[in-house]
């Protein structure tokens, strides 16, 4: 029997670990593999699952976000049978409340539910880069008579305690909800990826939100495993968390090689092709003297230079005698005459002066100095907007801020520092 | 009213099952997309597409018109097919009698002046000025020239203008031109004048076409005024002509065509899916157009590739241009030529194009280690081996 099934995805939250490019646009509508948007990849499953119903549920600074997805028909969604609905915070009798978790943000938008009469709720993270059908774990969600059904994967170890882990039996079943903890006994990563039956859903989110446990992972499903039948689904394949710098850096460069198991080519993406003018480009062009290897380029980039191991946005200029390598260049950039630009993040306006060198194309040890925890390994980040002025040298795992005029930036910034953040 | 129904025979295969307004052009583009373009930002809100010659692939292309905002409440944009009325008319036998079966629409909006275009040339072009010098002049019609290179005999119209510029003379397709300014078969038409003189002409006609037997007419009677366009503007026929436009592109050279804010239908061809291009390790490639969802692992020098083209290792693509979907296998040499769409070249296979350019059309198969010379055109689907 055919079940009804509306999806929810949370793209509310804010990546403080991206620090820059992150801070004025939320986590799910940063750029990301030159034409993408981190929630494209999501919006995408969820359209390619044939899931007809859908709410995106926003919070931090949400108007790019909703720019982007606009009224969801890039992925599909128009007609009399489909349901895309934007569901930010709202202001209601008893609660004029910010969303205070995952949990919450659902139990906040019942009503959403409730309108929408399904049998099965698929609670989504519009964070994640991966390409998967949600219909074989519907499946499996059905053939187990689960009441939840939680994706996960298997991770490295060593990388156990970034995820929250668990630790099931036999049969799939979870007996253990571990929030990322490094000495977990098991290393299945829970993928943020739930399908919950909307009964237990509802009863759950009545017992756990006015009681002030607002959020999934770490207070509704841990106090699920006895009274309810929860499982696992085993996905294999390409996921990641792009929370870090780092690790957005990485899936980039994942990008670039298909055998990564990112491959764009097979995955069909869909994204909204009319933000950013990219209607408006005409093909990639490169000129006489331009070198471009092992590299994406976007419609609209003029590249007369040299691009190697790079991920370009549309509308990027790189020009004559001018070096970009390892980097993620998002829309509109110009790269100056002779400049240089090495494992590097430029967000979208950024202009690079001539002769100015960015980084370095060898990885490093150090760290930033102000942010650590956000940036280190020799990456440099630029904010949107921001101007290097010719003939300025940045140093690896160096910040600078959104809107930095070329004024306001010093000649030559060492290894780690801030500016302008 | 877009006049893009013209069967051609020039165009050879790539005319084969489209008509010229719907021939790829500039790497992701139709031909009609930039008279389209023009018309949705110069703020013309109706449109009139006239179509005759296996429309299709036009039809699905341009659709309602979306991709050029030709939706929501003010602005139409209309197929205009021959249809049958009371009397057998029947197929459209000219460029004015296209327009005079199609009076119903011109009649249904009542504007004041009609722009009539053709579809099958590539330019960008503001149409505004145009149409305020024809108001300022109260013309009857105010037609494009460009003052161009031609040769004798000329296969343009060829216009004499004066001081005021009033077009005094006006010879089709002369022996020997007067004069270096060629039509371009862009009209602004009073609306009352345009409907008196295909009605008229659907009497008397002979050609039926509005270059031939109206224009001449009304230069002599008329008040008829020259509007001189200098920039880049492609009439894409002959095959050489279609093939040295993209040089153009390529070479930045002479007056070529702008691609600048050229929209067309993205949910076409899997563009809206359409990853951005892949350049491999070799990053050899240089001069050239690259669309989304291509890949160049090989060389690609002087060449247009359209989206989804997969060019091997060790190949090497020079001076061609390659339609949507082409696969150039490992090692295959291709020079001075045109693939439509589909084509798959075999390993090692060579195209030589140098002393003529080769034109494969859709679908064709080269097969492994195949060396073909140009001149040479290849049927749609044939397998060359």
């Amino acid at each position: 029997m055919d079940r009804r099934v509306v999806a929810l995805i949370l793209a509310g939250g804010r990546g403080t670990r991206l620090n820059i490019i992150a801070s004025r646009r939320a986590k799910p509508a940063v750029p990301f593999a030159g034409i993408y948007r981190i929630i494209d990849f999501t919006m995408t499953n969820v359209m390619r699952s044939g899931v007809q119903h859908l709410g995106v549920l926003t919070q931090y600074r949400p108007t790019s976000l909703m720019e982007h997805l606009g009224d969801g028909e890039s992925w599909d969604f128009h007609g009399l049978r489909t349901t895309f609905r934007i569901l930010p915070p709202q202001m209601g009798t008893s609660s004029t409340d910010w969303y205070k978790g995952t949990a919450d943000a659902v139990f906040q938008n019942l009503d959403f539910l409730e309108a929408q009469k399904p049998d099965l709720v698929l609670i989504l993270s519009g964070d994640h880069i991966y390409n998967m059908d949600y219909r074989p774990m519907i499946s499996w969600h059905l053939e187990t008579k689960a009441d939840l059904t939680i994706a996960g994967m298997r991770v490295p170890w060593e990388e156990v305690g970034r995820f929250g882990t668990m630790v099931l039996d036999g049969s799939l079943r979870v007996q253990t909800f571990l929030e990322k903890v490094h000495d977990s006994p098991s290393n299945v990563a829970n993928m943020g990826v739930y399908c919950f039956n909307f009964q237990t859903l509802v009863e759950e989110l009545q017992n756990n939100c006015p009681k002030g446990r607002y959020d999934f992972g770490a207070d509704v499903i841990p106090g699920m495993l006895k009274r309810w039948k929860v499982v696992a689904y085993m996905f294999e394949g390409y996921w990641r968390d792009v929370g870090t710098l780092n690790s957005f850096w990485e899936a980039n460069q994942d990008a670039l090689r298909p055998e990564s198991g990112l491959d764009l080519w097979a995955w069909k993406v869909r994204t909204n092709l009319e933000g950013r003018g990219q209607i408006y480009h005409p093909p990639a062009i490169v000129d006489a003297r331009a070198k471009v290897q092992n590299s994406l380029v976007s419609r609209g980039c003029i590249i007369k230079g040299e691009v190697r191991n790079s991920i370009l946005s549309p509308g990027v200029i790189v020009e004559r005698e001018a070096v970009v390598v390892s980097s993620v260049v998002m829309h509109d950039c110009r790269i100056g005459r002779g400049a240089v630009v090495a494992r590097s993040i430029l967000d979208k306006d950024v202009t690079v002066g001539e002769g100015a060198k960015i980084g370095d194309i060898n990885p490093d040890d150090k760290r930033n100095k102000r942010f650590p925890s956000h940036l280190w390994g020799g990456l440099v980040v630029i904010g949107k907007k921001s101007e290097v002025p010719a003939r300025c040298n940045i140093g690896p795992n160096c910040i600078i801020g959104a809107g930095v005029k070329s004024r306001d930036m010093p000649l030559h910034l060492d290894n780690g520092e801030c500016v302008g953040c | 009213m877009v006049l893009a129904g013209g069967r051609t025979d020039a165009l050879g295969v790539l005319t084969a099952k489209r008509p010229q307004a719907a021939l790829p052009f500039g790497g992701m583009f139709r031909v009609i997309d930039f008279v389209l373009t023009n018309l949705s930002e110069s703020g013309v809100e109706k449109v009139g597409i006239l179509s005759q010659y296996k429309p299709l692939s036009l039809m699905d292309h341009v659709g309602i018109g979306r991709p050029w905002d030709y939706n929501g409440r003010t602005r139409e944009l209309s197929f205009l097919p021959p249809y049958q009325g009371s009397k057998e008319i029947d197929w459209y036998k000219g460029t004015a009698d296209a327009v005079y079966q199609n009076l119903h629409f011109i009649e249904r909006h009542k504007p004041k002046d009609v722009l009539v275009l053709s579809g099958d040339h590539a330019y960008r072009m503001d149409y505004r000025p145009l149409i305020a010098m024809h108001r300022e002049k109260r013309a009857d019609l105010t037609m494009v020239f460009k003052p161009m290179q031609v040769s004798s005999p000329c296969r343009f119209g060829i216009g004499v203008i004066g001081k005021n510029g009033k077009v005094l003379r006006y010879f089709e397709k002369p022996e020997v031109p007067e004069s270096n300014l060629v039509s371009l078969t862009i009209y602004c038409f009073r609306r009352e004048v345009l409907e008196e003189q295909v009605k008229e002409n659907a009497r008397t006609g002979k050609s039926f076409h509005i270059y031939d037997e109206i224009v001449p007419r009304l230069v002599e009677d008329g008040r008829v005024y020259g509007f001189i366009f200098r920039r880049g503007w492609e009439y894409l026929r002959p095959v050489s002509a279609y093939y040295d436009a993209h040089m153009r592109l390529v070479n930045c050279r002479g007056d070529r065509v702008s691609m600048e804010r050229v929209r067309t239908n993205l949910e076409e061809e899997g563009l809206a899916e359409a990853p951005p291009a892949y350049f491999g390790w070799c990053g050899a490639a240089t001069k050239s157009f690259v669309a989304p969802g291509s890949t160049v692992i090989g060389r690609a020098h002087k060449s247009v590739i359209f989206p989804y083209v997969r060019v091997e290792e060790d190949a090497f693509v020079r001076e061609s241009v390659v339609f949507h979907r082409c696969q150039v296998g490992r090692g295959a040499r291709v020079r001075r030529a045109i693939l439509d769409k589909d084509c798959v070249i075999g390993k090692g296979a060579v195209l030589d194009g140098e002393d003529g350019i080769i034109v494969l059309g859709k679908g064709v198969k080269v097969l492994d280690g195949v060396i073909l010379k140009g001149p040479r055109e290849v049927a749609p689907g044939e397998v060359v081996g």
